[in-house]
């Protein structure tokens, strides 16, 4: 972590200062801390806020960053919602603190607790420091979703009109479009999740990107779920299937739960808590389903750097990267004809 | 014309062994910056000196898979057809024809990842 960019701007720690002041009183002071450099779509500053009292509080701002054509991600506002939510329920989040608005002048976004832990999905799955959890973390994944799945479709009523929401298949092939490049593989994969496509059962409030590298993690286990920007309502096996994309195994494709966890360990936490069934059949047809949306992800990324202005070695290596998802996409059709 | 040694894919190879030998001096930071870039140089020397592609019989299989249009592209009409559900039922043809297209790019983008024995999933 560097602190560079924004929080070197004099201006920008001003406007920060200035906002923290109108929440926390005209004495509160901002120190900028830092900004996670190898973030991806919004804008993530570190500062601490000394309040009257003198207790200096770490806090987080985030910010809408992603302008591009197609924006699959959930404005900041319907993000907070969800971290007030899940804050409320007791689950493990960034505390909400509040949101920004006109009067700041820094764009939409808002600003949540810091949590210290690890979110580097390598250091995750074999620093030795989390050996003692790693044996415990895909069931305890199982138990979070179950929660959020609990959140309730009422409860959730901003996220309705997201295109998941209406028909996830549709709005994966509706953003390829967007991108005006031919990919086979993924007409390929569209296809047969069609002919394949899950029919009847329960609609649930989703996370949408519950996945290794998305929650913060301590010698005591999960301590923060992260990154809320996907959610959706849909299946609830979507987010299990979304946890073991191979591309979120990083490496260890052994262990399919984030690259650290056994499938059984999962889906059982996941059944006793939520009373659901787990379909290991259905859990892999949303795993094809996460790899075919992943590599669309990276199509935009790729365009993004192409035609979009946000030039960078990272944007530019996901708009290759599509082929190698595209590869593991077809490794798991292999042998997979429709009925 | 020919250009003067060295080809262009020797250029771009030249550049990313020197940056292969700076990965010790830098912080980790830009230790991460510096293998994306390794990765990039790799598919642009890879791509510039192999030129991988279809051969002329397999784009004649391809138009006839997909009933490409003359002024169609094949890729593009491939695309079509599989949207469309025109090749449900020529589906091992369809893949296979997919498949190649995906391994023509994996040829550029990391070759390596097409001969390894998969580290694949051995029970739930």
């Amino acid at each position: 972590m560097t602190a560079s960019k924004a929080l070197d701007e004099p201006a920008f720690v001003e406007r920060l200062a200035r906002a923290s002041r109108r929440r926390f009183g005209t004495r509160a002071d901002v120190v900028p801390v830092g900004e996670p450099s190898m973030g991806g779509i919004n804008h993530t500053a570190i500062f601490e806020v000394t309040e009257t009292n003198g207790v200096a509080r770490r806090l987080v701002l985030r910010r809408e960053t992603y302008e591009g054509v197609g924006n699959p991600f959930l404005p900041s506002h319907k993000q907070y919602q969800l971290l007030e939510l899940a804050h409320a329920r007791g689950l493990p989040v960034p505390e909400p603190v509040f949101e920004l608005d006109s009067a700041d002048d820094l764009g939409r976004g808002f600003v949540m607790g810091f949590v210290e832990g690890e979110t580097l999905p390598r250091r995750i799955n074999s620093d030795p420091q989390f050996d003692a959890i790693r044996p415990g973390l895909a069931a305890r994944c199982g138990e979070l979703l179950a929660a959020i799945h609990d959140f309730g479709l009422g409860a959730t009523g901003f996220l309705a009109d997201v295109p998941d929401t209406a028909d996830p298949l549709a709005a994966q092939r509706e953003r390829l479009d967007l991108y005006r490049e031919p990919h086979p593989a993924l007409e390929l994969g569209l296809r047969w999740l069609e002919l394949n496509r899950p029919i009847g059962g329960e609609t649930v409030s989703l996370h949408g990107d519950f996945r290794n590298g998305n929650f913060i993690v301590n010698e005591t286990g999960i301590v923060a779920i992260l990154d809320w920007e996907c959610s959706h309502h849909g299946r609830p096996l979507e987010d299990l299937g979304w946890l073991c994309v191979p591309s979120w195994r990083f490496g260890n494709l052994a262990r399919p739960v984030g690259g650290f966890g056994a499938r059984k360990d999962l889906y059982a936490a996941y059944e006793a808590a939520s009373g659901r069934k787990v379909d290991d059949d259905e859990v892999r047809y949303w795993e094809i389903f996460g790899m075919v949306r992943w590599a669309i992800l990276n199509v935009m990324q790729g365009f993004g750097h192409v035609h979009e202005g946000r030039r960078s070695m990272v944007w530019a290596a996901c708009g290759r990267n599509v082929a190698m998802v595209e590869h593991e996409l077809m490794q798991a059709l292999s042998g997979r004809a429709p009925e | 014309m020919n250009q003067d040694q060295p080809a262009a894919h020797d250029l771009v190879s030249t550049v990313r062994e020197y940056l292969e030998g700076l990965a010790g001096t830098l912080s980790e930071e830009h230790r991460f910056d510096l293998r994306v870039a390794i990765h990039l140089l790799g598919i642009a020397e890879r791509e510039i000196r192999d030129r991988p592609d279809l051969g002329d019989e397999e784009r004649v299989a391809l138009r006839g898979l997909t009933g490409a249009g003359e002024d169609e592209d094949e890729i593009d009409a491939l695309c079509r057809a599989l949207r469309a559900g025109d090749l449900d039922d020529r589906w091992d043809a369809a893949f296979a024809a997919v498949l190649r297209t995906v391994e023509l790019k994996m040829e550029v983008v990391r070759p390596s990842a097409l001969k390894r024995p998969e580290n694949r999933e051995v029970s739930r």
